[in-house]
């Protein structure tokens, strides 16, 4: 119970690392928030942004204990995977998402390739 | 032996849940898809209607506002299997499942809502106004609006404590939401709109995703611990 409520977290936000127009969308529906040092939960990546800026938002935003989801494109996922790979907290928890450019490939989702995995393996067992 | 039985009998059963609880991932992510690509679609089309320039990320306003979207996060304990009580759920040694729900307006109808952190005030900030008050301070002109934004400078002060080591009365500080519409102009194109709730929609399906996906990881660590708790049994 004491665990449970020691997860619980309300006005939580949502930060977002994509594409202008994934984060402009976004932005729309109403989950950008700017703090008083100008600090805000979202990276728009573009093709002048560096691979080192993304790891430190992505950094940044997985130690914030206002951020309950992260979203980011698939795209961009890939370009730091190691670091989504080993991160393994339940909070803040991580999606990725399709871009405009890029179409979401499934092989690459961690979950399903785990599924996949294990009835692979139970099949090659069982036979 | 009724053990192995029941363990077997509860690997299906894991197995059958897990199955479902990817399936429904995969369906909302085939969703999701649509809906984002529906929300692209318009937005090109409101950029091609009022120009590349008036919609574009430099426009995005950075005077602080809070999130009219917000997700609150639930530890529930996870549902019992009914199975061995002795097995412990992999990755999830306290038997908690996160559970996040999608809130709108919540800043507009609670005013003391905010997502500042005191932590955003640091120790180098401590006896300096914010940066705000700062500007408003060196600000030129008139000496009517001087007296005012004095005698404002003079209130926030006082309501504030005494220096600005009452850092918690700041950070919950009201902010307000923005219309992000309004980044854009006063009038935007009706694309513009069409994207925005298009984008609403996705949000709604990105919180069902997120728990989707937790339930798929929680299904996919109960079928291994049974496995190995059936594997266990054969041995």
């Amino acid at each position: 119970m004491a665990a449970a409520q020691a997860t619980s977290r309300s006005s939580s936000l949502i930060a977002i690392i994509g594409d202008e127009d994934t984060v402009t969308g976004f932005l729309l529906a109403g989950v950008g928030n700017v703090d008083l040092r100008r600090k805000t939960n979202y990276l728009v990546v573009d093709n002048k942004t560096t691979v080192k800026a993304i790891e430190d938002a992505f950094k940044d935003f997985t130690n914030r204990e206002d951020v309950a989801i992260v979203l980011i494109s698939q795209y961009i996922a890939n370009m730091i995977r190691y670091q989504i790979d080993s991160y393994n907290k339940p909070l803040p928890a991580i999606l990725e998402i399709p871009s405009k450019d890029h179409p979401y490939d499934a092989t690459q989702d961690s979950i399903l390739s785990r599924v996949k995995h294990m009835f692979t393996a139970e099949t090659t067992i069982r036979t | 032996m009724p053990d192995d039985d029941s363990h077997q009998k509860q690997l299906e059963k894991e197995v059958w849940k897990c199955l479902d609880s990817v399936h429904h991932l995969l369906k909302r992510r085939e969703i999701l898809l649509q809906t984002l690509r529906q929300g692209w679609m318009e937005l090109t089309s409101a950029r091609y209607a009022m120009g590349p320039a008036r919609i574009s990320s430099p426009l995005f306003s950075l005077k602080p506002h809070a999130p009219s979207s917000v997700v609150d996060v639930r530890g529930l304990p996870s549902d019992s299997t009914g199975g061995n009580s002795a097995v412990e759920v992999e990755n999830e040694p306290d038997g908690i499942t996160v559970v996040f729900d999608l809130v709108r307006d919540r800043a507009e109808n609670d005013p003391k809502t905010s997502v500042t952190k005191t932590s955003d005030f640091t120790g180098s900030d401590r006896g300096q106004p914010p940066s705000h008050l700062r500007r408003r301070v060196t600000s030129t002109i008139s000496n009517d609006d001087e007296k005012k934004d004095q005698w404002e400078i003079e209130s926030l002060l006082n309501d504030c404590g005494t220096e600005f080591g009452d850092e918690s009365s700041l950070a919950e500080a009201p902010k307000e939401t923005t219309q992000p519409l309004y980044w854009f102009g006063a009038l935007v194109s009706p694309h513009l709109r069409s994207a925005q709730n298009s984008f609403s929609q996705a949000l709604d399906l990105i919180v069902e995703l997120v728990n989707a996906q937790n339930e798929a990881t929680h299904a996919h660590s109960n079928v291994l611990k049974f496995q190995k708790a059936t594997s266990v049994d054969e041995n």
